[in-house]
């Protein structure tokens, strides 16, 4: 705990930061928040509501990106005792990451990644 | 008060300029920016970050409504400037300046409320019009649920609905956005609009007018070379490549306004020419989808090449007129960045015997 | 055993980054004038941030119609900070601020957040094109991420250890950039994508008219835009303790080195900047994930089976 002391103010000091820009911010302002802004598209008003289901053509991505993020999860750790656990560890490691590259080649030969 | 005065005079000597201008005002606005670059002033890319508000030429009745809604979103600091001629641009730019320390008038002047300021103006003339041609472009393809329901009668801020469902090219029912690109963008032809049906970044429809077409009898047309140089400047600076964007656009100035030899203008688009050839990236990030030979890097090659021929002194090649319609089909399909290098290649030139058919087919 | 210098630091370490962060905004105003062939004067490109902020701090807000206020605020806000808490694990010459065990983890955690920022800042604005950009941005995330994290492992590997302090001490006689050196190439890469700057700044290009960033004005743009640079200051600054050798060096105090070799970095990215186009992620993507990835992973595998070697031996 002691160790994240200094983070920890370190996040109040950002926050303060922030915090007091924005006020300075106010105080130096030629004029209040100009309100009710309608979005930029090129000057046309648009005709609805910008926010909307966006279609994200790379949802496979994602698929992929998950799967080896859980495996960070467990290669972070695995850094530390891989010294000690000897060949063994780097094995298994590494059949992992391959079978997860072997998935990663499978949706570039379908065509996954890639979108336009 | 001081402290604020003192603020501001050192905040506005190096301002943001928005530029807009409709069809025909090219020569004027390419000088406007030239003294922006010579100044080290910035180019804003959109409303929000600028400071200036330059309005070139004389705006026909649409791009006037249009130059009031933007007016009308960008924040204080700020000051709107129309330069008709050449021979303005220095002292408006200066005038601008002064505009902008002024603090008392910058505080009177604020915008406060973009609705207030800006519906009547939508709502008049010009929009209207505009608006009901798109609604119909809209419902035409979606006649399994009979166009937009507008909130379900409910009142939605800025008397906008909310976007509807349609298929998409997987078969996935997902939003529509109806969205006019244009005419105040980056890089982008001016005077022309793009009504397009947007689900996420992909382009589904689009429809491309220019405004104010009535006006086009007084358009002056820039020169081949001029011509060639700005739309290729316009295809690098929206490949990110800014260096040579802006070498294209200081050539274009050589061209137009003088300032160096022809010789000296000839080595250094020879000298353009060939990085661009040689930039492997550029052309991996331009290369049609299919892998195949880039149009756009062609295009663009094309563009300087010719441009090269009509600073020699050969007589530049006729601009190909690019047919609206052709512009439309092209950009179907296309995600959002895509689409703008496809504008700014296709570099469509307002002619009215070309477009009006089919332009005022939606709205009369 | 913890080196973490005293608390006064986690106060210091802002504007030191802050000075960083001008610096490098200065030299790419030159940088950038030089390759548009019209020069910026040295005197007009260093007043250039200042003027900017103040430009900026008087300028007047901007809240878009139904936009979600509360959610661009906070996605502003989480970019500058989460930049300060990614840099306080940098040794700020062999001592860092915080010198935590996993501080390397750390790390990629609170870059991570620009994620959420952008996307948020993106969203909030009720905008098209800010949409546009949000979702650019983590499409970008997903591509550069990956090559990223083998990067910081690999450097983990080579030191055994996740501590930052331990992986410069693991560089007294060797860099790693020696030894690593295409995790080192990829980590300099994901420092530009994660700072979405430069090669990697889709998510605020021109085409989309400065995508996330579009609809910002005043302080919003100003706490955003900084958020930016202090996240490509303290992401350069990282690779000096994973693969630079941190403080070590002849001569100069460790401090010295540290800011030396920050600003070499830094240095070095500004000028690859203005040499290439935008990498569009549809693109880059399939090279990230079927090039990079594996190579990184590569370099892993042989950086874990020479320490393993050298543990064999002694």
């Amino acid at each position: 705990m002691d160790e994240l002391a200094p983070a920890l103010v370190l996040l109040a000091v950002g926050v303060l930061l922030v915090a007091g820009v924005r006020a300075l911010a106010r105080i130096l302002r030629v004029a209040p928040p100009l309100t009710n802004v309608m979005p930029h598209a090129g000057g046309l008003p648009p005709l609805e509501h910008p926010v909307s289901r966006f279609h994200v053509r790379w949802y496979v991505v994602t698929m992929v990106f998950l799967a080896f993020d859980m495996e960070m999860i467990f290669m972070y750790p695995w850094t530390l005792v891989v010294a000690r656990m000897g060949p063994a560890a780097v094995v298994e490691m590494f059949g992992f990451l391959a079978l997860l590259m072997a998935g990663v080649l499978y949706a570039w030969r379908e065509g996954a990644l890639r979108w336009t | 008060m001081d402290l604020r005065n003192a603020l501001l005079r050192v905040a506005a000597r190096r301002p943001h300029v928005l530029i807009i201008g409709g069809i025909g005002t090219d020569r004027l606005r390419a000088r406007v920016e030239q003294e922006v670059g010579r100044r080290h002033w910035t180019n804003a890319m959109a409303p929000a970050d600028t400071d200036v508000l330059v309005v070139v030429g004389q705006p026909g009745r649409e791009l006037r409504a249009v130059v009031d809604d933007v007016w009308a979103t960008v924040p204080a600091p700020r000051a709107r400037l129309d330069v008709r001629n050449e021979d303005e641009v220095t002292t408006a730019l200066d005038d601008a300046v002064t505009v902008l320390q002024d603090l008392s008038a910058q505080r009177a002047g604020a915008p406060r409320d973009g609705l207030r300021s800006e519906r009547p103006s939508v709502l008049s003339g010009a929009h209207d019009e505009h608006d009901d041609s798109s609604h119909e472009q809209g419902s035409g393809h979606e006649d399994h649920d009979g166009g937009h329901h507008h909130g379900g009668g409910m009142e939605l801020p800025g008397g906008l609905a909310m976007a509807d469902l349609g298929d998409d090219r997987d078969g996935l029912a997902l939003d529509q956005l109806h969205v006019p690109l244009g005419p105040v963008l980056p890089e982008w032809p001016s005077g022309l609009v793009v009504d397009v049906v947007l689900q996420g970044d992909v382009i589904q429809e689009a429809r491309s007018r220019f405004v104010d077409l009535d006006d086009l009898d007084a358009t002056e047309r820039l020169p081949a070379a001029a011509r060639a140089l700005e739309s290729a400047a316009r295809v690098l600076a929206l490949a990110g490549w800014d260096g040579p964007a802006a070498r294209a656009r200081g050539l274009r100035d050589a061209v137009l306004f003088g300032g160096g030899s022809s010789a000296g203008v000839l080595e250094e688009l020879d000298d353009l020419r060939r990085r661009v050839r040689r930039s492997r990236l550029l052309r991996w990030m331009l290369r049609s989808a299919e892998g195949g030979r880039s149009e756009v890097l062609g295009a663009l090659d094309d563009k300087l090449l010719s441009a090269r021929a009509a600073v020699a002194g050969g007589r530049g090649e006729a601009p190909v007129a690019v047919d609206l319609a052709a512009l439309d089909a092209r950009l179907v399909g296309a995600e959002f960045a895509a689409a703008r290098l496809i504008v700014a290649v296709a570099d469509p030139l307002p002619q009215p015997a070309l477009t009006r058919p089919t332009d005022l087919g939606g709205a009369s | 055993m913890s080196v973490a210098l005293p608390l006064g630091w986690s106060v210091l370490l802002p504007v030191l980054l802050l000075a960083v962060a001008w610096a490098a905004v200065a030299a790419d105003a030159v940088v950038a004038g030089r390759a548009a062939g019209r020069p910026v004067p040295w005197t007009v490109a260093a007043a250039l941030p200042g003027r900017e902020a103040l430009r900026l701090l008087v300028g007047q807000r901007r809240r878009a119609v139904a936009g979600d206020e509360l959610l661009r605020g906070v996605g502003g806000a989480v970019l500058p900070i989460a930049a300060l808490l990614a840099a306080v694990v940098v040794p700020l010459g062999l001592r860092p601020v915080a010198d935590l065990g996993a501080g390397i983890v750390w790390f990629n955690a609170m870059e991570v957040f620009a994620w959420a920022a952008v996307w948020l800042v993106g969203w909030g604005a009720n905008s098209t094109l800010s949409l546009i950009g949000g979702y650019r941005f983590v499409a970008q995330g997903l591509a550069w991420e990956l090559p990223h994290m083998f990067a910081l492992i690999t450097a983990a590997v080579g030191a055994q250890s996740l501590r930052v302090t331990d992986v410069v001490a693991a560089q007294q006689d060797l860099w790693f950039v020696v030894i690593m050196p295409v995790a080192f190439v990829a980590f300099l890469l994901s420092v530009a994508a994660m700072a979405f700057w430069g090669p990697f700044g889709a998510p605020l290009d021109r085409d989309i008219a400065g995508g996330a960033a579009a609809e910002l004005g005043g302080v919003d743009r100003l706490v955003f835009m900084t958020g930016r640079w202090l996240l490509l200051v303290a992401a350069a600054a990282m690779a000096v303790p994973l693969f630079l050798g941190g403080g070590h060096g002849p001569w100069l105090p460790a401090w010295a080195w540290v800011l030396v070799k920050t600003l070499a970095v830094l240095a070095a990215l500004v000028a690859l900047r203005h040499r290439i186009p935008t990498i569009r992620m549809e693109r880059w993507t399939e090279f990230s994930l079927v090039v990079l990835t594996p190579a990184t992973i590569a370099q892993a595998l042989v950086v874990t089976l020479v320490g393993l070697g050298e543990g064999g031996l002694s």
